[in-house]
């Protein structure tokens, strides 16, 4: 990956092809884990029905000790919050799909810090990482997940950073 | 230049301001602890969503780091839904409740 501040205070993105293709199966996986028949707030507010633990983290729950509530809220957000969510990573499986750099306004990087967060949240869960020193499953199968969880941190830190100084710099 | 009210009567009138926004405002947004989330992302939500400075940005991504929470905001059931929809926007844990009495 190489990300860098233009001179224009705009932020340019560019990646490998083995890069692309990661982020394009990643993408891809996070949008059907969103956009899944059973990750609606109807079936969230039926506890009989299992959802994904990956889906818990990436939306949990908005009051921790008032069931009531947490459902309520989940049948007015969710809909919305599922919409964003897809969203943001339809945004950045278009951008795997580009070799040439791609440049980006500070508003424009936002979808991309958000899907990469959302990535991060489902991969962890798969992983294991539930604590701070959690370094993830050393399950081989899982090797891949591990490596994408890592590279999706360093890409984001990257991202802030860029961000940052294009925002100093003004 | 007429001087509107003398500085006592300011502060008392500060007092009964802040006791009604107490009154007023009984809820509150939680953001907590996830390993996932860096803290140079924790800092830059604080300051793009929130506006707060680097500095209290920063103040409060360590409270949530090392206590494991951080009370990020106070005021009405309504607004503490919105900034806990916002968070949850951003992917981070966050949650609301009644202040403590």
């Amino acid at each position: 990956m190489r990300i860098r501040t233009t001179r224009d205070g705009k932020i340019s993105a560019e990646f490998e092809e083995v890069e692309r293709d990661m982020l394009a199966r990643l993408t891809s996986e996070l949008i059907d884990l969103l956009t899944q028949t059973d990750a609606g707030p109807e079936a969230a507010a039926d506890p009989s029905l299992p959802r994904d633990p990956a889906l818990e983290r990436i939306l949990p729950d908005a009051y921790r000790d008032d069931e009531e509530s947490a459902a309520e809220f989940r049948r007015f957000t969710e809909d919305d919050l599922l919409a964003l969510k897809t969203g943001n990573a339809l945004t950045l499986a278009r951008a795997a799909q580009t070799s040439a750099p791609i440049v980006l306004a500070e508003a424009e990087v936002l979808p991309w810090l958000r899907a990469i967060t959302d990535l991060r949240l489902a991969l962890a869960t798969r992983l294991g990482i539930e604590a701070d020193d959690d370094e993830g499953s050393d399950a081989p199968e899982l090797a891949p997940a591990k490596a994408a969880y890592w590279w999706l941190g360093e890409l984001q830190e990257r991202l802030i950073q860029a961000i940052t100084h294009a925002t100093a710099d003004r | 230049m007429a001087q509107t009210a003398s500085p006592d009567l300011d502060q008392e009138l500060q007092q009964l301001l802040e006791n009604q926004r107490r009154f007023d405002t009984p809820w509150r947004t939680i953001v907590w602890n996830d390993p996932v989330n860096l803290m140079s992302y924790v800092v830059y939500v604080f300051r793009s969503y929130f506006g707060f400075t680097e500095a209290k940005a920063h103040t409060l991504m360590l409270a949530v780091h090392h206590d494991g929470k951080a009370v990020v905001a106070q005021g009405s059931r309504e607004e503490m839904e919105r900034h806990v929809q916002a968070m949850h926007e951003y992917g981070l844990w966050a949650t609301l409740d009644r202040v403590e009495a």
